[in-house]
């Protein structure tokens, strides 16, 4: 074990048997402030093995309208269903962009996850934990970074565009998600405009020499060096302040994904990701269609379906989606039954996701619902194994545990629950 | 004080020996002079910090490892301040400190610690973040909640009255209704309130030092001493009760419902058979408790009702609110003991201090038995307690390991550790630091009370609550580091707007000090609580030698070097 690895270890109170588990750390032992090249990969940085991109339909997507539609049924609502680019496999019509990069997605459409409610819905989609047992579990975005972000990585494990939480729980704030607003700067990423280039140099070579001076005599430990290293991760995240500067993306590109927000926050999940960021996860909220759910799902989805379609494409086209898992999920999907308001309430017992990258098949249907929706026929999944699944994908041990400070072992996913295999190609 | 520490008991084993106090007196001197004081005779009562301090040393040798030097009275300061009041001295202070040649200087400045409105607020900060976690609570404010805390502590209301509050609150009587936060607390990971769950796991950790959540579906996997039938016997303690809405003087309160019927029954997600078994309330390795039985129908004061609350004859929470925090249990006794420890000495005698159980075990058994059997004789008086602590020599070592030996295990408590300045706390010693609480206490002048003063604190938390504190559910104590930390201190409002010079703030003084060496004195003073060293001080007067053109900037970057230093993260 490195002397790095152990450092992380012990900061997190995470176990020496974890660590060799296969757990590396997003930040550690010095870095050279000047040591990244702002595009691709070159030495000294390892790219992560596997990367992770995590679109959330916030609110609750209807996969009657998306991923799985029942044209002509009771229940099926005004819209048709379209041919796509996989012979045979016919989306809403409200999703025409995405409809020609079926060929790179698994269309999951037997979800049955029984839980009806926003927040626990959305935990449960991120955890794979159920809510109320009194821990909380981190996010799969926070889990995967913890894992798969390698060590000396000069750029945070996880950005959240348009996210606002803290999702980390016991892994402890540094595996928390930056939250990048995406329409608007990053907070505290710019130096003030009164603090010249040479102050700033100045006063950070002082900063360090005064924490060599107190840890030595052996007062260091791995706490000091983990405060000191979060003011050399900001410098980093600083001189990377085109990171989030969608104005050097090309008009073309900033056309073709859209100018509205969620095309943007697409544009920018590419741009992160083709930085090399580990994981991203994309927020697209409104979903919650207790009335007007058509009107309501041709708006959204209008915003969804190119940046998503364009994003798909590029993500393939540009060897990204080699190694990155794509999610585009929500908290439960939407009842076939249309209410008086002709809207669709809350339904977790038959509904779909799509998903994207290596081990997930391409232009594949998953399960099957029936003629109504209201049921699965065909390969139910529930979410503990989902989650399984997901780590597995991300080829993280799903039945390791984590042992906080030493002692306490906390299975990382729901040991009720299984990878379901068939998923997996 | 004396007289507290000489309070025996109730237990059976101690109740036969209540003796004269010359006796006692007596007795504690021939103990010492055979080692270790024996005071789970009950003969002796060898002040605490003596106690702690022989078995502290006691267990250096058996560990082989070497105690640090005893800490300078600078160091002294800054942790007892930090560790009590919550932030750090003023200049004044600090000067009239280190030039203070009584022997006994240490001590009044505990006592007089103890006894600030300072120490109240800290206290009230830090129970507040071990008990809610800074998680969201309905139907009591925060406000409501911080008062009763605060004022819980000012008057250094007992542990065992304290937490016989949180529990037995039924939200009837106005003066106690703020107590209700504590069951009220929405989990994040749940909407409900006075959810079972969320308070079986916190009276497990927060009260027993015990973390029975891997013990609710089965079993715990590794731990063999907590068991699913311990979680449910605390579950049975709350699982009866639920939030009643009543209207006190034409206004909707919420207060606390028992039933007087429901089961507990659990199954274990291992068992093949599906096995079912109940349980009534039970303290984790005690017996069932047997209720009394009550013919049909009479089981109620205040009988169900619509739009009544009902009262049952036998509340399961008010049992648990008399045989919790009680001196003869020895779980609850220790966990305050070791909580207190932990809060002055970085880490706890059982660490982390909710798993106590056989294969994590006390680094120091006896002391922690001791320890849990005085707090019960001192009445649970939490300011007594803390000041034995702060007394110890244990305490009082320095941060600097002994030079020239491999640096001991923290559990030998051989060196003073490094505590990281709680989110809050964080923010009271920078605008200590950087003069701006000079700056308030001048624009108050005589309105400058230590409540008008924290108000104005108050407003600058957030930001550093949200980028210092542990996620909401996770208890603070580990270290927390992030990037956002480094841009938060490196660019953001808060830190910036200090440093900008404003008449009494610390730029502003130096900006006043021609000469180097009185800047390197007052920069040290204000930020770091101490002298600079003829090294430190050469370095400031190099620093700024050909700075004469842009010596305020010069100045800021000096003050936020140090500001931004883990000497200054840190409590030290």
């Amino acid at each position: 074990m490195s002397h790095s690895k152990l450092k992380i270890e012990r900061q997190r109170g995470i176990s020496r048997r974890t660590v060799l588990g296969g757990m590396v750390g997003a930040a550690a032992g010095g870095l050279c402030l000047n040591g990244f090249a702002p595009y691709g990969w070159t030495n000294p940085v390892t790219p992560p093995k596997k990367r992770l991109l995590v679109i959330v339909h916030s609110g609750g997507l209807s996969q009657l309208e998306s991923w799985d539609p029942k044209p002509g049924a009771a229940t099926g609502g005004p819209n048709l269903a379209i041919s796509t680019s996989v012979p045979g496999t016919q989306v809403s019509e409200l999703l025409p962009h995405t409809s020609q990069q079926i060929h790179h997605l698994t269309l999951l459409r037997s979800l049955d996850t029984k839980e009806d409610n926003h927040g626990p819905g959305r935990y449960l989609m991120l955890s794979g934990r159920r809510e109320g047992s009194g821990l909380v579990y981190p996010t799969l975005p926070c889990v995967a970074s913890s894992f798969l972000t390698p060590p000396s990585h000069p750029l945070p494990g996880y950005f959240s565009i348009g996210g606002a939480g803290r999702e980390a729980a016991f892994l402890g704030t540094r595996y928390d998600p930056v939250n990048v607003p995406g329409d608007k700067p990053l907070a505290n990423l710019a130096r003030s405009s009164k603090l010249s280039e040479a102050s700033e140099v100045r006063r950070q070579s002082l900063r360090q020499k005064l924490n060599d001076r107190f840890t030595a005599n052996q007062r260091g430990s791995s706490d000091t060096s983990a405060y000191s290293q979060s003011f050399v991760q900001a410098q980093q995240l600083m001189q990377h302040n085109t990171l989030f500067d969608l104005s050097q993306e090309s008009p073309q590109d900033v056309e073709r994904y859209g100018k509205h927000r969620m095309g943007q926050r697409c544009l920018l999940a590419r741009r992160l990701l083709e930085r090399g960021v580990t994981c991203v996860q994309v927020a697209h909220e409104g979903y919650d269609s207790h009335a007007e759910n058509f009107n309501l799902h041709l708006d959204l989805l209008e915003q969804f379906d190119r940046p998503f379609a364009c994003l798909i494409s590029d993500l393939a086209q540009r060897g990204i989606l080699d190694n990155t898992i794509v999610l585009a999920l929500g908290e439960f999907g939407r009842t076939p039954n249309i209410n008086q308001r002709m809207g669709r309430d809350h339904w977790s017992r038959a509904w779909s996701i799509a998903m994207a990258g290596p081990g997930i098949g391409k232009g594949r249907i998953f399960g099957k619902t029936n003629d109504q929706g209201t049921e699965v026929t065909e390969d139910p999944v529930n979410a503990a194994d989902l989650y399984h699944t997901f780590l597995d994908l991300l080829d993280i041990d799903s039945t390791q545990k984590y042992t906080i400070d030493g002692h306490e072992d906390i299975p990382i996913a729901d040991p009720a629950g299984k990878i379901v295999e068939k998923l997996i190609v | 004080m004396s007289s507290r520490h000489r309070v025996l008991t109730n237990s059976p084993r101690t109740q036969s020996l209540r003796l004269g106090t010359a006796r006692l007196a007596f007795c504690g001197l021939v103990c010492l002079t055979f080692g270790l004081s024996d005071v789970r005779t009950g003969l002796a009562q060898t002040p605490l910090r003596q106690v702690i301090d022989e078995h502290i040393s006691a267990g250096w040798k058996t560990r082989n490892v070497t105690a640090a030097a005893p800490c300078s009275d600078a160091e002294f300061l800054r942790r007892i301040y930090l560790d009590l009041s919550g932030t750090i001295p003023t200049t004044a202070a600090t000067r009239a400190f280190l030039n203070d040649a009584a022997p006994d200087k240490r001590e009044k400045l505990v006592d007089q610690l103890l006894a600030s409105p300072e120490y109240a607020r800290n206290m009230q900060l830090l129970f507040d973040a071990m008990l809610l976690e800074r998680q969201y609570a309905n139907y009591v404010t925060e406000a409501e909640w911080t008062e009763y805390l605060r004022e819980s502590f000012a008057t250094n209301k007992p542990w065992d009255q304290f937490v016989r509050e949180l529990i037995a609150v039924d939200g009837t009587d106005p003066k106690l209704h703020a107590a209700m936060r504590f069951q009220l607390v929405r989990t994040l990971d749940s909407y409900r309130v006075l959810n079972p769950n969320a308070i079986t796991r916190d009276v497990g950790r927060l009260f027993l030092g015990i973390n029975l959540q891997c013990a609710q579906c089965h079993d715990h996997p590794t731990i063999k001493d907590y068991h699913q039938a311990d979680y449910f016997g605390i579950y049975a303690f709350f699982s009866r009760s639920s939030v009643f809405m009543a209207t006190v003087d034409t206004k909707t309160v919420a207060q606390f419902a028992e039933s007087a019927e429901g089961t507990v029954t659990f199954t274990s997600v291992f068992d093949k058979e599906k096995k079912s078994h109940t349980t009534n309330p039970r303290l984790p390795g005690r017996p069932e408790i047997t209720e009394p039985m009550f013919e049909k129908g009479k089981e109620y004061t205040v009988a169900p009702a619509n739009g009544v609350r009902p009262v049952p004859i036998h509340s399961r929470r008010g049992e648990l609110a008399r045989s919790l925090p009680a001196p003869d249990n020895v779980a609850f006794n220790r966990n305050i003991a070791n909580r207190l420890w932990c809060q002055m000495l970085g880490r706890g005698i059982v660490h982390p201090v909710e798993l106590n159980h056989a294969s994590n075990p006390p680094s120091h058994p006896e002391l922690l038995d001791i320890l849990g059997q005085r707090m019960a004789e001192m009445k649970y008086d939490i300011k007594a307690f803390l000041r034995e602590l702060a007394l110890t020599r244990t305490y009082q070592l320095s941060s600097v390991p002994a030079a020239g030996v491999s640096v001991a295990a923290p559990e030998s408590f051989a060196t003073a550790r490094l505590k990281p300045i709680g989110p809050e706390q964080f923010a009271m010693t920078m605008l200590q630091a950087t003069g701006m609480t000079d700056v308030q206490r001048l624009a108050l002048g005589d309105k400058a009370t230590p409540d008008a003063l924290y108000a104005t604190q108050k407003g600058h938390f957030p930001p550093f609550v949200t980028f210092f504190a542990s996620p909401p559910g996770q208890a603070e104590g580990s270290f927390q580091s992030s990037l956002e930390q480094g841009l938060f201190l490196g660019n953001g409002d808060s830190v910036r707007s200090w440093l900008g010079r404003q008449a009494g703030n610390l730029v502003d003084r130096l900006s006043n000090l021609p000469e180097p060496t009185p800047v390197a004195e007052e920069l040290y003073l204000s930020v770091y609580t101490r002298m600079p060293s003829p090294e430190e001080t050469a370095e400031i007067a190099d620093y700024l030698k050909d700075r004469a053109g842009d010596r305020t900037e010069a100045l800021q970057e000096l003050v936020w070097s140090l500001l931004t230093s883990t000497e200054f993260r840190f409590n030290h």
